[in-house]
């Protein structure tokens, strides 16, 4: 069977009125790809960068506050170590890393080599399992115990940025990147504090902290130092270990719901920041797949309606057709590979279109922002797999489109047909 | 050449339309053997062309028994049926119903194509120029069937028809729309085919003087056959 030949005459001389449902399928997709490379360009231009950051199956436990006039209290259901005992208990958790509070008062001392004058404040500590934090600590630096009377100390990531976006431009002095700032040292005096005084002049310790790293579990306003560290200085200095929060680590992040829930019936709070990301993710794809399907329903719409018609004014054909021989499934075929030829040809397209004004958006939006330090390079990303599945939205299209009117075409009665010849 | 053998064997057939409300065929018995020409004739609506869409394996919707080339009609499938019509059976038509988008050449294809073993192209473009010289449109291969004469496209269709050499050539009304010079021609295209092919020829004719022209004259009215009379001695064997 060479229905080549048919199949070319038949598009030549539809061509018109194919050429518009090519154009309404390309549209589709043009539409899809764009706003699919510009999902894809926030996704790995911002959603990517923070998920380190906030890993999705990682959650952050803090015990649970209750407002009383001006003043917070621990809610019922403190975290301490039977808390933490239990959490290691839910079903779907890996691990548990308890974050510790200092129960004395530090201050902080130093910063001649960065500001030209000497600094002086009170700090915060916090203590936290090094393996939690492994990949935060600087190539050649350890943050295990304290090594030749220094102590490693970690902090925030955002304590930095905070730093060259407020304070370094309030005292005129130059902006720090991360790697200038790991290794600097500055001396902590333990059991002091310039807003507190010194509780307990028997019990003062001097330490000298060297920074080995930024981490987003680092205290914000202060340093975090390893848990046994903590822990020591605590025996040390201060009266007990209290737990201030502590870092579950599930199975994957299909069981964060899960764990999140058992957690909160335990009367524990949980940081729900990856939650919020996690639901964004899922709202943002919900969508997608939405818009997706509504673009795929629209254009096999159109398909259908341009073969219906085309099936009905060649009905005597399709006739003709069956008299000299072709078979149900051919008549069928005729419709399936035309509807196929146009949504592969609109699929495709609507790529070249779509990926065209993606760069072309993408080129004019990063020539528009301004010179700030985290310009992003690109704010649209095409991959291989996005045009592919985008180009086969067309061909989906029109097989969804064709279904009926290529039964249709099969049933063409021709002994009615030739009858009203 | 037996009566066993008969091209076409109908008993009893039946047909009715809306629901069984009108019957256009009632019970009829028909017999065309090998090399045979029949004209049907008779009044408009008397049901020849719904007794030639039985005969050609278009219309299963009947009452009685069919047999054509030796098949019984009722109990092929659809794709049996279409096979049966793509390599055995001729049509021609009075609207000719070509392809008005393809050329002469391709129109002739058209039943080559729709073969399962279709030819290659080189194969199906020799075959249908072969034919097309046959009928005398030699040389007119390229042309598109709306630039032709109704004679012409009338040859086109008749073309379209052999180009499977087929066993049986069913024609409805083919002179209805030419003027007698060309109808005359048309007939004798049949006659050769009928000769020179080993082809049965049906046709249903409203011309008298064609209808002269075959073995056999068979006369339906109101669905049935009231009369059917040898015009010549036939030349193989006589049908009943």
């Amino acid at each position: 069977m060479r229905l080549g030949a048919l199949i070319r005459s038949d598009l030549a001389r539809s061509r018109r009125r194919l050429v518009v449902v090519v154009g309404a399928v390309a549209s589709g997709v043009t539409v899809l790809v764009l706003l699919s490379s510009i999902a894809l360009g926030i996704y790995r231009g911002v959603v990517e960068p923070l998920l380190p950051r906030l890993p999705l199956d990682v959650l952050e436990v803090k015990p649970r506050t209750v407002g009383v006039g001006f003043l917070a209290f621990d809610a019922p259901g403190r975290l301490d170590a039977d808390a933490v005992a239990s959490l290691e208990r839910i079903e779907g958790v890996a691990a548990v890393h308890p974050v510790l509070g200092a129960s004395f008062p530090m201050r902080a001392e130093g910063g001649e080599g960065f500001i030209g004058r000497r600094m002086r404040t009170d700090v915060f500590a916090t203590g936290v399992d090094p393996s939690l934090v492994e990949g935060d600590v600087a190539e050649g630096y350890s943050f295990e115990d304290e090594v030749d009377g220094k102590v490693p100390v970690l902090v925030a990531r955002r304590l930095l940025e905070l730093y060259n976006t407020t304070v370094a431009p309030s005292i005129d002095k130059p902006r720090l990147t991360k790697e200038a700032v790991i290794g600097f040292e500055f001396s902590l005096t333990l059991g002091q504090s310039y807003a507190s005084g010194t509780p307990d002049p028997t019990k003062v310790l001097r330490r000298t902290a060297q920074i080995v790293g930024f981490s987003d579990k680092a205290n914000l306003v202060g340093i975090t130092v390893p848990a046994a560290v903590l822990e020591k200085w605590n025996r040390q200095v201060g009266k007990s270990s209290p737990i201030s929060g502590a870092y579950v680590k599930t199975t994957g992040p299909g069981q964060v719901g899960a764990v999140t829930k058992a957690i909160e019936r335990a009367g524990l709070a949980v940081d729900d920041t990856p939650k919020i990301i996690g639901a964004g993710l899922a709202v943002i794809g919900a969508l997608g797949g939405l818009f997706a399907m509504t673009l795929l329903l629209l254009s096999a719409f159109g398909i259908a309606q341009t073969f219906f018609l085309l099936v009905a004014e060649r009905r005597l054909e399709l006739a003709i057709l069956r008299a000299v021989g072709a078979r149900r499934r051919d008549l069928s075929r005729l419709v399936w590979i035309e509807a196929t030829i146009v949504g592969v040809a609109g699929g495709i397209l609507g790529v070249i279109l779509g990926a065209g004004a993606a760069l072309v958006l993408d080129a004019a939006i990063v020539a528009s922002l301004p010179d700030i330090p985290f310009k992003p390079a690109h704010v649209v990303a095409l991959s291989p797999a996005l045009l592919f599945a985008a180009a086969l939205l067309g061909p989906v299209a029109a097989w969804l489109g064709a279904l009926v009117p290529a039964s249709s075409a099969g049933r063409a009665n021709p002994a009615s047909a030739l009858r009203s010849a | 050449m037996s009566e066993a053998e008969a091209i076409v064997d109908l008993s009893g057939v039946r047909r009715t339309f809306e629901g069984g409300r009108r019957e256009v065929l009632r019970g009829i018995d028909f017999r065309l053997l090998p090399r045979q020409m029949v004209a049907l004739v008779g009044p408009s609506g008397c049901g020849k062309t719904t007794l030639l869409s039985i005969v050609g394996a278009l219309d299963t919707e009947f009452e009685g028994r069919a047999q054509l080339l030796g098949h019984e009609l009722a109990t092929m499938s659809d794709d049996e049926r279409s096979r049966l019509r793509a390599t055995r059976i001729g049509f021609v038509f009075q609207s000719f119903c070509l392809l008005d988008h393809l050329t002469v050449q391709q129109n002739v294809e058209v039943p080559l194509w729709l073969r399962d073993d279709a030819p290659d192209a080189a194969s199906s473009a020799k075959r249908a120029s072969a034919v097309l010289e046959r009928v005398g449109l030699a040389g007119r291969e390229g042309e598109s069937v709306m630039q032709l004469s109704g004679g012409e496209r009338q040859r086109v269709a008749v073309a379209r028809a052999i180009v499977n050499r087929p066993k049986l050539l069913l024609a409805d009304e083919p002179t209805g729309n030419l003027d007698g010079a060309t109808g005359e021609k048309i007939f004798e295209l049949f006659d050769s085919i009928r000769t020179d092919d080993d082809c049965a020829v049906l046709i249903a004719t409203h011309d008298a003087a064609l209808a002269q022209r075959a073995d056999r004259i068979v006369t339906l009215e109101d669905g049935r056959i009231v009369d059917a009379v040898d015009v010549v001695p036939p030349r193989r064997s006589a049908a009943p």
